[in-house]
């Protein structure tokens, strides 16, 4: 069975209001997470496996699974993409998962927002070279 | 490990204790030059920071924007903090014992960062922080006092001070804050949101001053903002929107981008507020209208851009930083603060809602 877990130590997340801030401490993008986005992310956290969270979802929306494969499967695939999660060779959770209730809203396809007006605060480069004594210097402008 | 050093001869690096041991004994050799160090103390984040400067050089660049928590010396600091500049004592600084590739984008220095140690290389104004936090030691060192930027003396040793302080349970965030003894409100905004034109507003007003562009915030024992800096900065065309702010043109600095730098504890004195517990998270948005008025906010959107900010500056320390951020979230109520164009009622709409809280 295929599963994952969240990519630590480079992602810190989270949920306040049912809505999941993640944030990849070494892209500088960081992401908002709601409703069945966060749902699933959630159910990564616990260790469940692809099949498992997919079928949790499908119950807890009255849909029929292959749709909501057809909604979640390319969704798990951008969290890979943002390296928010990666595939994990550990055993998934053998706890007996936590039944979701019915929802009280109609299914809609999980959807990652992403930020990244932060990520100069990484990527900001103050270029440098050593200079004779020994202490790195600002490189000059056409050097 | 080999190190950068003159010549560019590779050499067997000292650990941390060994370096910090030799750059201590640098500031001890520039105090004496100096004719001796000269002593402050304030209460930075309700903890004791002692700095000792070598010589009144960097008094001037480092002292004057905390200077509103000025306590008195006795006892034993929490934090001894050394500073000293080359050009005045001509006492310079060690060799680097790193090598070039561990001086990180951000100028953290890899190898100096683990198990309470830092250090970071500001590669703009050529200016070295170290922290030993478990012997609660720093040093701070630039060659040319004058170096130091005035926007940093608006905000000086930021990035020692979140470090330093992280661990405590700290955040030093990108925000302003304003508020009474009993309680403050937190705003929390992006560039151009409103954050700094409320405070000012708020200058004129019974309402203190805790931050006008970062401040610290904890969520143990209670969600409680601490002041760090008594400065604030004005565009020209803000100032003629306050004219509080407008009558202090001869007093004020300017900086390079030709805002105006108010050093609060000297032209407000009294309005600086050292801490105050945390009542209400605020998102100033301007939305035309003459009234300003508040409404439910969503919590996990001010987390969002509170958070980013604070955790991608330092991401060493971000996953600590979110933890004590979504706290507050959870424990503050949150509102937007919806500006009307007169900005003479936005400080009684804050007050308002503090003194209901």
């Amino acid at each position: 069975m295929t599963y994952y877990r969240k990519n630590e130590p480079a992602v810190a997340s989270e949920t306040i209001d049912g809505e999941v801030v993640a944030i990849n401490l070494e892209t500088g993008n960081y992401f908002s997470l709601q409703r069945t986005a966060a749902e699933v992310w959630k159910l990564i956290e616990d260790r469940r496996g692809a099949d498992e969270l997919i079928a949790a979802i499908a119950l807890r929306y009255g849909e029929a699974e292959p749709a909501a494969r057809a909604a979640i499967a390319p969704f798990i695939d951008e969290l890979l993409r943002e390296q928010l999660i990666v595939a994990s060779d550990g055993a998934p959770s053998t706890a007996t998962a936590e039944s979701m209730p019915p929802a009280e809203t109609p299914f809609t396809a999980p959807e990652l927002k992403k930020y990244v007006d932060m990520q100069d605060l990484l990527l900001l480069d103050p270029i440098h070279e050593v200079d004779e004594t020994g202490w790195p210097n600002m490189k000059q402008a056409g050097a | 490990m080999t190190v950068a050093s003159p010549g560019h001869v590779a050499r067997t690096a000292p650990a941390p204790a060994a370096y910090f041991a030799d750059v201590a004994s640098r500031w001890e050799r520039a105090a004496v030059a100096a004719g001796g160090a000269i002593s402050r103390d304030f209460r930075v984040g309700g903890l004791h920071l002692r700095m000792r400067f070598a010589g009144p050089a960097l008094v001037q660049r480092l002292a004057p924007a905390i200077a509103h928590l000025t306590i008195d010396g006795a006892g034993t600091p929490d934090l001894l903090l050394d500073a000293w500049d080359s050009a005045t004592t001509g006492v310079g600084m060690a060799d680097p014992p790193w090598i070039e590739s561990e001086l990180r984008v951000n100028g953290e220095i890899g190898s100096f960062i683990d198990q309470g140690w830092y250090a970071h290389y500001n590669v703009w104004h050529s200016a070295l922080t170290l922290l030993d936090g478990s012997r609660r030691r720093a040093i701070y060192w630039i060659g040319v006092a004058d170096d130091v930027p005035d926007h940093e003396t608006a905000s000086p040793l930021f990035t020692l001070f979140h470090n330093w302080l992280n661990p405590n349970g700290l955040a030093l965030v990108h925000c302003a804050a304003v508020g009474l003894p009993h309680g403050a409100a937190l705003l929390v905004g992006v560039n151009g949101a409103g954050k700094s034109n409320t405070s000012l507003a708020c200058l004129d007003s019974p309402l203190r001053h805790l931050g006008d562009d970062r401040a610290l915030v904890g969520a143990v024992p209670e969600p409680t903002v601490f002041s760090l800096y008594s400065t604030a900065k004005s565009t020209p065309a803000d100032i003629e929107h306050h004219p509080h702010l407008a009558r202090l043109r001869e007093r004020v600095g300017y900086l390079q981008n030709g805002k105006a730098l108010y050093f609060l504890n000297d032209l407000f004195p009294g309005k600086p507020l050292e801490r105050a517990p945390l009542r209400a998270l605020l998102m100033p948005r301007v939305v035309g209208g003459v009234e300003t008025t508040l409404a439910p906010a969503n919590p996990a959107e001010g987390l969002r851009i509170l958070a980013a900010e604070t955790s991608l500056r330092w991401p060493r320390s971000g996953r600590h930083t979110l933890a004590i951020l979504s706290r507050l979230f959870r424990e503050v109520p949150c509102y937007t603060l919806r500006l009307g164009t007169d900005r003479r009622r936005i400080p009684p709409v804050i007050q308002d809602l503090l003194m209901r809280g």
